[in-house]
């Protein structure tokens, strides 16, 4: 294990409100994985993540990160294992007096690094990133995507085992975020450093995760593979996380606004169907059509490919006689697609 | 030559007088401009650090030194002057002129500039201080790199408004026997009624003043990025 929270409880108390940021979190990340921590805003991630750097000291329970209980260390040393945690922000933080290239080697001022190795490791590391013309820019110019890219750098520049991504992609637009994360991926797989990528963002996990823990209200609802979470999500936050990405929740709405399409004619069946795996890859709305004679009218479909697998869902009415649609409904789930029935 | 002549006869007799008087404001805003600048700074310090989520928070010392502060820029200068007197000839030895002066001047601009220090650095992003602890750094680095470093311009902009506050502060002082150009204005353009000594006293002075507020600019536009 890599991280290890054993009991983690925060409180904030502000005036004579106490919020339990956190509550009994238990939690244990591998090395060199990515590891999601996924939660509405107020859910207690972003708290969560600073109790493993201890930038916020959890009142109960136990830090362990790389072999070190860093809870029971003192100040000073805890300061110098810090160096071995990298950070980054939703807001960059970079030092707008500092040029990218001085924001970069900031960290490796007390490393006992020569000027000339620093140097040179800044040049690495902005190839890195992709930013080797802005060495002497100013934060100030630069976009957020490449300000994130400067904060990445200097996040791993001395070598961390472990980067902490903090709403890392909330301030990015859609396609600047894919490229931080196409990046942070690289980064993991090259050096083999434990991620821990806070969001709220399904799309975020989706892309890079290995695991990931689903936290509300402080404890965490759900942990698990993310490929799993998102074929049979338990905790209904997790279901609501899922289905923001895989858009079901459009076909809730058009329920409740009695949209025309999804009303339905007696003798029809409103269902959704979920592809896992391997039955993406068959013809099965067409065969069942043939086979049982009933008529498939689709109303949208969507299809992810997490972790390598397919997941695809798809609503749709089924109209036919009665017995036909029960066997055509039997006949899909014998094929791997699990049938809901949502409306007839 | 001619021109000066005519338009500041009286303050061309004493031209000896005049420019030692400008002396007398530049020493005196000099002294107790860097005196105050350096208290004010580790004051302006010491409030950032011990307020409340502060990285060294110390209640006690916080709102003892918060009020020290309030009291002290809550006094007159006129009266200051005068309550300092034995406090003044106890430190310098005399309680007249420049050197008498440059005492309450530094107590009475200090507490200005140490506001002016918190709240230069109050507007640095504690986003900034969050990422230096997360790179390991303690109080000192916290205090040299990024509050002080970071907060530069804005350090500047409190400076010059200080500096320019002084400037007026040296005058008054000068009006209660400090030497300077604010006796010059009042000592030979008001008593004896030679207007123009008062006027070119006052040309000097906001010549000082819009030097400060140039240098001052100059420094904030090749600072901020």
């Amino acid at each position: 294990m890599m991280i290890s929270l054993q009991n983690i409880s925060k409180t904030f108390k502000t005036g004579q409100m106490r919020v339990e940021a956190v509550k009994d979190v238990s939690l244990d990340i591998k090395k060199g994985e990515i590891f999601g921590i996924i939660g509405f805003s107020g859910a207690g991630k972003s708290t969560l993540v600073r109790c493993i750097n201890l930038l916020e000291r959890p009142e109960k329970g136990k830090v362990i990160v790389d072999g070190t209980e860093i809870t029971s260390l003192y100040e000073k040393e805890l300061r110098q294992k810090r160096q071995s945690v990298g950070m980054i922000f939703q807001h960059f933080n970079l030092m707008p007096s500092r040029t990218v290239g001085e924001n970069i080697a900031y960290p490796l001022r007390k490393s006992g690094m020569a000027k000339a190795e620093i140097k040179e490791r800044v040049k690495e590391l902005l190839e890195t990133v992709g930013l080797e013309d802005k060495e002497n820019s100013y934060p100030g110019n630069l976009s957020g995507g490449q300000k994130q890219r400067v904060a990445i750098a200097r996040a791993i520049a001395p070598r961390p085992k472990v980067l902490l991504c903090d709403e890392a992609t909330s301030a990015l637009d859609p396609a600047t975020t894919q490229s931080v994360l196409a990046l942070l991926k690289r980064i993991n797989t090259e050096t083999g450093i434990t991620m821990v990528v806070i969001t709220h963002e399904m799309a975020v996990v989706k892309e890079i995760c290995d695991r990931v823990a689903v936290m509300e209200n402080g404890i965490i609802a759900e942990t698990g593979d993310v490929a799993r979470i998102f074929t049979s999500p338990e905790a209904p936050v997790t279901r609501s996380f899922v289905e923001s990405v895989t858009g079901t929740h459009k076909l809730a709405k058009l329920l409740e606004e009695g949209a025309s399409c999804v009303r339905l004619k007696p003798g029809q069946v409103l269902a959704r169907l979920k592809y896992l795996g391997s039955s993406a890859d068959k013809a099965l709305i067409s065969e069942v059509s043939r086979l049982y004679n009933v008529g498939c009218n689709i109303i949208f479909g969507n299809m992810e490919i997490v972790k390598g697998s397919t997941i695809g869902t798809l609503s749709l009415i089924f109209e036919g006689r009665e017995e036909d649609i029960k066997a055509a409904v039997w006949h899909l789930s014998q094929n791997g697609v699990a049938v809901e029935v949502i409306k007839r | 030559m001619n021109l000066l002549q005519t338009l500041f006869p009286n303050t061309m007799d004493k031209i000896p007088e005049f420019l030692e008087s400008i002396a007398e404001t530049l020493q005196m805003t000099a002294v107790s401009g860097i005196v105050s600048f350096a208290l004010g700074l580790v004051l302006g310090i010491v409030l950032i650090v011990t307020k409340k989520g502060g990285i060294l928070e110390n209640r006690i010392i916080y709102s003892v030194l918060d009020k020290c502060i309030n009291i002290l820029r809550s006094v007159p200068f006129v009266i200051l002057l005068t309550a300092l007197m034995p406090f003044t000839r106890a430190v310098v030895g005399t309680a007249i002129g420049t050197k008498g002066a440059i005492i309450p001047l530094i107590v009475g601009t200090t507490p200005f500039f140490a506001r002016q220090a918190e709240a230069a650095m109050a507007e640095v992003d504690p986003g900034l201080i969050e990422a230096a602890q997360s790179m390991g750094d303690g109080p000192g680095d916290l205090i040299f790199n990024i509050y002080l470093r970071e907060s530069i311009p804005a350090l500047t902009r409190g400076a010059t408004i200080t500096l320019i506050s002084l400037i007026g502060l040296t005058a008054m002082a000068g009006a209660v026997g400090g030497g300077g150009l604010g006796n010059f204005a009042v000592m030979w353009g008001h008593q004896r009624g030679k207007t123009d000594a008062t006027y070119a006293a006052l040309i000097v002075i906001l010549l000082i003043v819009f030097t400060v507020q140039a240098v001052g600019n100059f420094i904030i536009r090749k600072t901020a990025h």
